[in-house]
């Protein structure tokens, strides 16, 4: 179930909403288990014992190491809780990757596994190992309860597509957190704009990017109105679910970490990551790159890790060379920033920063969204010259034309100028009319995004296949 | 703030869910012509293998209360906000509402004429066979950022081709204004100078003014119904004559019924338009027992050919038209007999582009 859809807005949350505030408080978390066991049945109704099983190692493991701490069971414990979560990424989800090129390479005949990919495998494994680490570093107490600890992992504003929630974030909303008005009201808001952003901005940029990257007159107009639109397709899909399962998370009372801060006004590529799925980021940084030595080991060792880990960040996001590739070339971009690059950027004006950050980014995605070598060059031929195309032709500018608007909208909504003129309302203008606007907003977009949604033949999420 | 937000979004979700649960399901959509999804089979296996819930969406998208409110709502917020040059592909063009054709498939041209002198080549030497290619409403839309189709080299191309049969030249003899407004065809009432030409290269003898009009007011093209823009309705007007009396009309559709030139029950039904000889069909003939000249015409076809085809029996003893888009052209042998019959393919460039669908 995704939260654009009518199951889950108009069927399952006001249901769930209901059933949760009526619950008496040591039965919250009970609901809650039960809502998201649901919620993951309906879109996935065998991997359910995957979540569950998943659930219940990282719950048996957690306890034996804080039985054992500093001892040798301890770090068993962690090895074998280490070892399952990622056996069962790795069995799901990268399978056929490596047999298809164990086949290739060697020569060998595997047959392939063919497995359906678990919905928000990536995200679940991650929170689960993320919990038994933080308790074997003693930076979280073992929960006792295994309903709490079900309920962190299953969690179904977060399940499927992250923020990815460390446990010690919402370790102590587990078993005391606040309801309020405000908090109900901050979650409402921050749905209702993530809802927005994907169903309006990302779903209307996807049409236009697919549309373009596959026009039967191309041009390189069409080639790069395509990489354009994939760019901001792929923030305002992912941000928008992020904004979403931060306000659901609100709206029940917990407190998610942010997930985007204004990525594309950065200017670097290393800004840019710190901004851009950052609870990814900091996982890898927790959990990969600090372990390894991160920067304290000299040059050589620093160089690896980052690489190590913009490779692994390549193949969190899929089983494909394209998705290598894409960790390859932003890793290199942020070691050569390490090495000299931000420098010169530094005595350089910011604008050449920033379109160097785009240029890059847009160039990245277009990696990101070719599954194979001889789609990304075909699509860099395009655009920089290399297939002898018309600068434009007819369609595309019919497109650009068409989709003007929604291309500034979405480039200024990418900045922080939206949020802070609203702020500056907020605070300047008179209080009662703000108050009436700003209802009307809300309530007007949710209602024009349930309009685009009884309209849609193309809505697609992204991160889903992660 | 946050607690009137808080109560406006519970009451929203919770009055479209409630909402949504009560209202009757309702079994078709007009402005899509489709029937709507039922509520799906809800079992153990089908709850297991997900067709449940991808069925339950399915049915929730098309269940939902005041559906048709909310894609207008989505339409306006496209057009006049984001202000996108269409919407599901369709524009508005001086009150005219236009499907934009997508791209122009030059391929599908050569198989169209290719296609064509197939069936030509049926015909013995003594038929007269003519053809008109109907321009599609962008033809005459002034604002080159609509135009996808190169019509001066179709028609071109096509006029090559076919230079063995006579043209009957539609394109300069019709305007924008000859077409309905939330339609894709031509009006019936403005195909005076078209009936005329006809009349001429095809040395035929049709008085337009015999004709009397019958109005209808309550005409929504497919158009108007699918851009969700509540476009007013329109006048559908149909010509009768005493020369239409004594037909008789066999559509294959329904052999063994009675059908008529124009099926009045239609009017007000999914597709108005299909007031013309019934609507689409693979094989109508129109027998007319006051002709004895012994000519028949076969005019292969699409849709436009149902309303100019009543404006030409008088002329002849039969009437026969093909869609081949309904039936093959092989089987044609079976229900009809090639000779020496005037012969008139009559085409719009929507279909010509699309001309694989003519089998």
């Amino acid at each position: 179930m995704v939260f654009s859809s009518m199951t889950f807005l108009f069927y399952f949350l006001p249901i769930m909403l209901l059933l949760y505030y009526v619950t008496p408080k040591k039965l919250k978390n009970l609901t809650l288990l039960v809502g998201s066991l649901i919620f993951y049945f309906a879109g996935e109704p065998i991997y359910i014992g995957l979540l569950i099983f998943s659930t219940v190692v990282d719950y048996s493991h957690s306890l034996v190491i804080s039985r054992n701490r500093g001892g040798v069971k301890a770090k068993l414990a962690l090895i074998s809780s280490i070892t399952i979560n990622l056996s069962m990424l790795i069995f799901f989800k990268y399978s056929d990757f490596l047999i298809y090129n164990l086949n290739r390479f060697v020569g060998s005949d595997f047959k392939l596994l063919e497995l359906s990919l678990p919905i928000g495998i990536s995200f679940f494994t991650f929170q689960t190992m993320s919990y038994t680490i933080d308790v074997y570093r003693d930076e979280a107490k073992p929960q006792r309860s295994l309903v709490d600890l079900a309920t962190y992992v299953s969690l179904f504003p977060q399940l499927i597509a992250g923020p990815i929630i460390r446990y010690k974030t919402i370790a102590n909303e587990l078993n005391e957190r606040v309801h309020s008005y405000e908090l109900f009201g901050y979650g409402v808001k921050r749905f209702i704009i993530g809802l927005g952003k994907k169903v309006i901005m990302a779903n209307t940029l996807g049409e236009l990017a697919v549309t373009m990257k596959y026009s039967t007159n191309p041009s390189l107009l069409s080639f790069w109105l395509s990489a354009i639109a994939f760019a901001l397709q792929i923030y305002y899909d992912f941000s928008g679910y992020s904004d979403m399962a931060i306000g659901l998370g609100r709206m029940f009372g917990f407190h998610f970490q942010e997930n985007f801060n204004y990525p594309y006004i950065s200017k670097s590529i290393s800004e840019f990551w710190n901004r851009w799925h950052m609870s990814l980021g900091q996982w890898f940084k927790d959990y990969v790159y600090i372990p390894l030595g991160g920067n304290k080991k000299g040059k050589l060792m620093w160089i690896r890790n980052i690489a190590l880990v913009w490779i692994l960040t390549g193949f969190w996001h899929g089983a494909s060379w394209n998705f290598l590739l894409w960790g390859g070339v932003l890793g290199s971009c942020i070691i050569l920033e390490k090495l000299f690059l931000l420098k010169l950027l530094g005595r350089l004006p910011d604008l050449i920063s920033h379109v160097y950050v785009l240029l890059i980014i847009i160039l990245s995605f277009v990696i990101f969204n070719n599954e194979n070598l001889s789609e990304i060059s075909k699509s860099f031929l395009g655009m920089f010259g290399g297939l002898a195309l018309p600068l434009m032709t007819n369609e595309a500018l019919y497109y650009g034309q068409s989709h003007i608007i929604m291309l500034v909208v979405a480039c200024i909504g990418a900045t922080p100028f939206m949020t802070k003129a609203l702020a500056l309302l907020r605070n300047r203008g008179p209080y009662k009319i703000v108050e009436y606007v700003s209802l009307a907003f809300y309530s007007g977009l949710f209602l024009i995004v349930t309009g685009y949604l009884v309209d849609s033949s193309f809505n697609p999420f992204l991160y889903f296949r992660f | 703030m946050n607690k009137k937000l808080t109560y406006i979004f519970m009451f929203i979700l919770t009055f479209v869910c409630l909402g949504n649960i009560i209202s009757e399901d309702l079994s078709l959509s007009l402005s899509e012509r489709r029937p709507l999804e039922s509520f799906p089979d809800l079992t153990i296996e089908t709850v297991l293998n997900g067709d449940f819930m991808e069925d339950f969406e399915a049915y929730a998208l098309d269940q939902f209360m005041y559906r048709d409110t909310f894609k207008s709502l989505k339409t306006y917020v496209e057009l006049y906000i984001f202000g996108k040059n269409d919407v599901n592909g369709l524009y508005v063009y001086k009150e005219f509402l236009i499907k934009r054709i997508e791209d122009y498939r030059e391929n599908n041209i050569d198989y169209f004429t290719n296609y064509i002198h197939k069936l030509g080549d049926k015909f013995s030497e003594e038929s007269k066979i003519y053809y008109m290619i109907i321009p599609d409403k962008n033809y005459y839309v002034e604002d080159d950022q609509y135009r996808t189709i190169d019509y001066k080299a179709l028609f071109e191309k096509i006029n090559r081709s076919f230079h063995d049969y006579r043209n009957i030249n539609a394109s300069d003899l019709l305007t924008l204004e000859d077409y309905y407004k939330t339609d894709t065809h031509w009006r019936q009432e403005s195909l005076e100078h078209l009936v005329l030409e006809m009349s001429e290269v095809m040395s035929i003898d049709i008085n337009f003014n015999q004709y009397e009009e019958h109005e209808y007011n309550g005409f929504l093209g497919v158009y108007g119904m699918q851009s969700a823009l509540n476009s007013p309705s329109e006048s559908l007007i149909y010509l009768t004559a005493d020369s239409m009396q004594n037909v008789i009309v066999t559509n294959y559709n329904s052999p063994n019924s009675e059908s008529l030139v124009y099926e009045l029950d239609k009017l007000g039904e999914m597709d108005s338009y299909d007031v013309f000889l019934g609507g689409a069909s693979p094989l109508i003939t129109i027998e007319n027992k006051n002709n004895t000249n012994g000519k028949e015409l076969i005019i292969f076809r699409d849709s436009f050919g149902s309303s100019l085809a009543p404006l030409l029996i008088e002329s002849y003893g039969k009437i026969t038209l093909i869609d081949t888009r309904y039936m093959p052209s092989a089987l044609l042998d079976e229900y009809m007999e090639f000779s020496n019959q005037d012969v008139l393919f009559m085409y719009n460039t929507e279909v010509i582009n699309n001309s694989q669908s003519l089998r």
